[in-house]
């Protein structure tokens, strides 16, 4: 019973997160002009875009080889894969003994190699210079994320998704520093690595684009998911528990990603775009913020 | 009776070495191609039992001195990956002196394979690592078998000068020879010098480690040829077992050989992947500087509709680099991070921090060796040709392709199936059997699960593929070229020049590079003292 729960459980979240991932980007448009005093497009806009971009003809520039056909696909099922593991309304889905936090980072850097590579087939200037720039941005986020995991691999005991979104659900409202530093380091990275390239998808068109669409959304989604299992994981059902707890979790997620929505809005408002060279200091000021949770958190396994 | 046919292999390899240029290439190949195949079935004996923990003692050598060949686990294993990763076009007295520096089972025998790995005149990074190993088992016990320094291990001051003997003489090795600078390491440190080090030992090695992986995922981002990337880029590869063999050397100190057999784990799983990479990549360089006429970056250029079973071969061999799931390189970087963690969680406050430092290297290391595979593939062999020689392109012989893919999908398989790759050093790292499908942490019941993840992104690939409509239905449009002129007729490909190149992917590190401290030799520092006094001399001629 608990295994045909589980295997419910994971498909409800693969339904849910598929049919999120490109509300919250409609959402996240239409909160931004909002702000900025226009009307603002329709919520369900991105899918009707998808739709549409869906029934164009497919058209690729005559340089490109079979690795555009091949890469964002592939950066598809990379983020498809993520975003399943990570659990959003409760723990213990069925796929949760695989959602290995370092695993995730990997899947997030394969998403974002075939995003490149894709972009380079073209043989443009302006899709070498965004592979580039995107690139160079994970050299630098690497560090921080991997020092995160350090920390949270640590205070867990182990570095599953799942087992830490239940160490932390237990510490509750015992909240020390090195897991507010560390989440200070993740909140640093996530603007920067959802950061929008134009020059990533100049050369797409129809389909591809649709593709590489919906996988932008679906990282979107992801990173709000992370952040909510990692860090504030409050109001998600047990594992094993009964499927009336499920929409007390359901809830908690809505009202957590809305909350991480008006965050994203607020901040590409007071801010706007992200400057490169900022992006870049940004990430390194992660990593001395990855360093330091994990200082605090040797200090205080000392003290206690 | 393994170790004497092992010994006669070895002479014979020698001895085809010395051959005379008159015996036919063919001839050469042929007896190479036969002795690995001859080596790797010894390797497997020896590992199965068939020889022993017996010592062979040569009736060769320096009076007083025989030279020993020893058949133990370890060099068996290290024997086996040497045999199945040689280079194509190995020189066989190069095989015949790596076979013998694993195998060695006295000082002097080690020193003379790693002396003459180069299987020609040895160059000056070979002769000064031979003379540290010479000078660190001497320092370490008294000549003749390894049985001797055993018996007694050295302590205290001694034990120090052999740690730094033998790190120095690793760090001289690891750019040519990662195999055999990690075997010296895990041979001298691990096993000659005993279990009762001080936890301290670990610590240079982490840093060792380190360093040799960030500095290898950065010679990989600017290097300028295919070739030198090849060699750069598994370097970090060999970096995280270095570090491996340092977490292992600091677990057994502190009395936990779990972790220490998990760490070991991790360093042969890394040093596997090093051997295949570089094997892989090597090849793939001298299969598309065939086809293509040039190795430099800057010449090549959408290799990839000329010769697509070279680019699949080197796509296979950049993803295990870059540490992508699930390859084994990741394979590697998970067995190592999983023993960073275990040794945070049993050292003091100075450890955890060495251990957050060493992960903040290596997590920089993978990120720069990501930035480099995809440099390489994207500018190598995407896009447009940037020169009408590399537009004419042709694939490469079918033997580079059977060598090439057959790596490729060695490296596949043990990327699925770690285990498979970790069966068979069982003997030397004592770590428990590990479940077919997954890699696992101590205790901790969940862990990477390399295949269930593969055939989830299968089967989401396939399902989006088969969403979107044939490729046969698609238009094929002209590259936007950036508001360019349009090219002239005799540039049918477009102009190059508007295409980003191998140096602007990393201009951001270039920049960085001009800023770090720049080594200073002795030859750059007499020429910069003769400029200052030609300017003085200058000044002062002038009234």
């Amino acid at each position: 019973m608990t295994i045909l729960a589980a295997l419910i459980a994971q498909l409800v979240h693969i339904a849910l997160t598929i049919a999120a991932a490109p509300t919250l980007v409609g959402l996240l448009r239409w909160g931004e002009a909002r702000l900025a005093g226009r009307a603002g497009p329709p919520v369900l806009q991105p899918w009707h875009d998808l739709a549409r971009l869906v029934r164009k003809r497919a058209g690729r520039v005559e340089a490109a080889s079979i690795v555009t056909g091949v890469a964002l696909p592939a950066r598809l099922a990379a983020l498809g894969v993520a975003a399943s593991l990570v659990p959003s309304f409760t723990l213990g889905m069925a796929f949760s003994p695989a959602a290995d936090l370092l695993m995730i980072a990997g899947l997030l850097a394969i998403a974002r190699a075939a995003t490149a590579v894709a972009a380079m087939d073209a043989g443009a200037a302006s899709g070498g210079m965004a592979a580039s720039r995107v690139m160079l941005l994970a050299c630098a986020a690497e560090p921080a994320l991997l020092l995160v995991m350090l920390v949270l691999g640590l205070q867990a005991g182990s570095l599953n998704v799942d087992l830490i979104a239940a160490m932390q659900a237990e510490n509750g409202g015992d909240w020390r520093a090195g897991a507010v530093t560390a989440l200070a380091a993740v909140l640093l990275v996530v603007p920067v690595d959802t950061m929008r390239h134009d020059g990533l998808v100049l050369d797409l068109a129809g389909p591809d684009l649709a593709v590489a669409g919906f996988a932008d959304a679906l990282r979107v989604l992801l990173w709000c998911n992370l952040v909510g299992a990692l860090f504030l994981p409050f109001g998600m059902a047990a594992s094993g528990a009964s499927p009336a707890a499920w929409f007390a979790g359901g809830a908690c997620w809505l009202v957590r990603t809305l909350v991480m929505a008006a965050a994203l809005v607020a901040l590409h408002t007071l801010v706007g775009r992200i400057p490169h060279a900022r992006a870049a200091a940004m990430l390194g000021v992660a990593a001395l913020l990855g360093l330091l949770a994990a200082a605090f958190l040797f200090a205080e396994t000392r003290t206690a | 009776m393994v170790l004497i046919l092992l010994a006669i292999l070895i002479a014979a390899l020698a001895a085809l070495g010395c051959a005379p240029p008159a015996v036919p290439r063919r001839i050469v190949h042929a007896g190479i191609a036969a002795s690995r195949i001859a080596l790797a079935a010894l390797a497997v004996a020896c590992l199965a039992g068939a020889g022993g923990t017996a010592v062979l003692a040569l009736p060769v050598g320096p009076p007083g001195a025989a030279l020993h060949l020893a058949g133990d686990p370890l060099a068996a294993c290290f024997l086996l990956l040497l045999a199945a990763t040689a280079p194509l076009a190995a020189r066989p007295l190069a095989l015949a002196a790596a076979a013998a520096a694993v195998l060695a089972g006295d000082g002097f025998s080690l020193a003379a394979g790693v002396l003459l790995l180069g299987g020609g005149v040895p160059d000056r990074s070979r002769i000064f690592a031979a003379a540290c190993v010479i000078a660190a088992l001497a320092l370490a016990g008294p000549p003749g078998d390894f049985a001797a320094i055993r018996a007694a291990p050295p302590e205290g001051v001694r034990a120090a000068g052999v740690l730094v003997l033998t790190l120095a003489a690793a760090t001289a090795l690891i750019r040519s020879d990662g195999v055999v600078a990690v075997y010296l390491l895990a041979r001298v440190l691990l096993d000659l010098c005993g279990p009762a080090q001080p936890a301290w030992w670990g610590a240079p090695l982490a840093l060792l480690g380190a360093a040799v992986a960030l500095a290898g995922a950065w010679r990989a981002c600017l290097a300028g040829t295919l070739h030198a990337v090849a060699a750069a880029a598994p370097l970090h590869l060999a970096g995280m077992a270095v570090i491996g063999l340092g977490l292992a050397l600091f677990a057994r100190a502190v009395d936990q050989p779990a972790v220490a057999a998990q760490a070991l784990d991790a360093a042969w799983l890394a040093v596997v992947g090093h051997a295949l990479c570089r094997a892989l990549l090597l090849l793939c360089a001298d299969a598309a500087e065939a086809g293509a006429g040039t190795r430099r970056l800057d010449r090549l250029g959408g290799l990839i509709h000329r010769m697509p079973a070279t680019a699949a071969c080197w796509l296979a061999g950049l993803f295990t680099v870059a540490a992508l799931p699930p390859g084994l390189g990741f394979a590697a970087f998970w067995q190592v991070f999983q023993s960073l963690l275990a040794a945070a969680r049993t050292g003091g406050f100075l450890t955890q921090m060495l251990v957050a430092g060493v992960a903040l290297a290596l997590a920089l290391a993978v990120g720069l060796s990501g930035l480099a595979a995809v440099r390489l593939f994207g500018v190598g062999f995407l896009g447009r040709p940037r020169t009408p020689r590399t537009a004419a392109a042709d694939e490469a012989p079918r033997r580079y392709r059977i060598a090439a893919g057959g790596l490729a999908g060695v490296a596949a398989l043990l990327g699925l199936a770690p285990a498979l790759a970790l069966a068979p050093s069982a003997g030397w790292t004592a770590s428990a059997a590990h479940p077919w499908l997954a890699l696992r942490a101590g205790a901790d019941v969940t862990g990477y699960l390399p295949i269930a993840l593969a055939g989830l992104l299968a089967a989401i690939a396939v399902v989006v593929l088969r969403a979107l409509r044939p490729a046969s239905e698609q238009r094929g449009e002209a590259t936007w070229n950036g508001g360019f002129a349009p090219p002239p007729p005799w540039l049918p490909f477009g102009d190059p020049a508007t295409q980003f190149g191998p140096a602007s992917f990393v201009a951001p590190l270039s920049r960085l590079r001009a800023h770090l401290p720049r080594r200073r030799t002795v030859r750059r520092r007499l020429v910069a003292w003769r400029a200052r006094l030609r300017r003085l001399a200058a000044a002062v001629a002038l009234p």
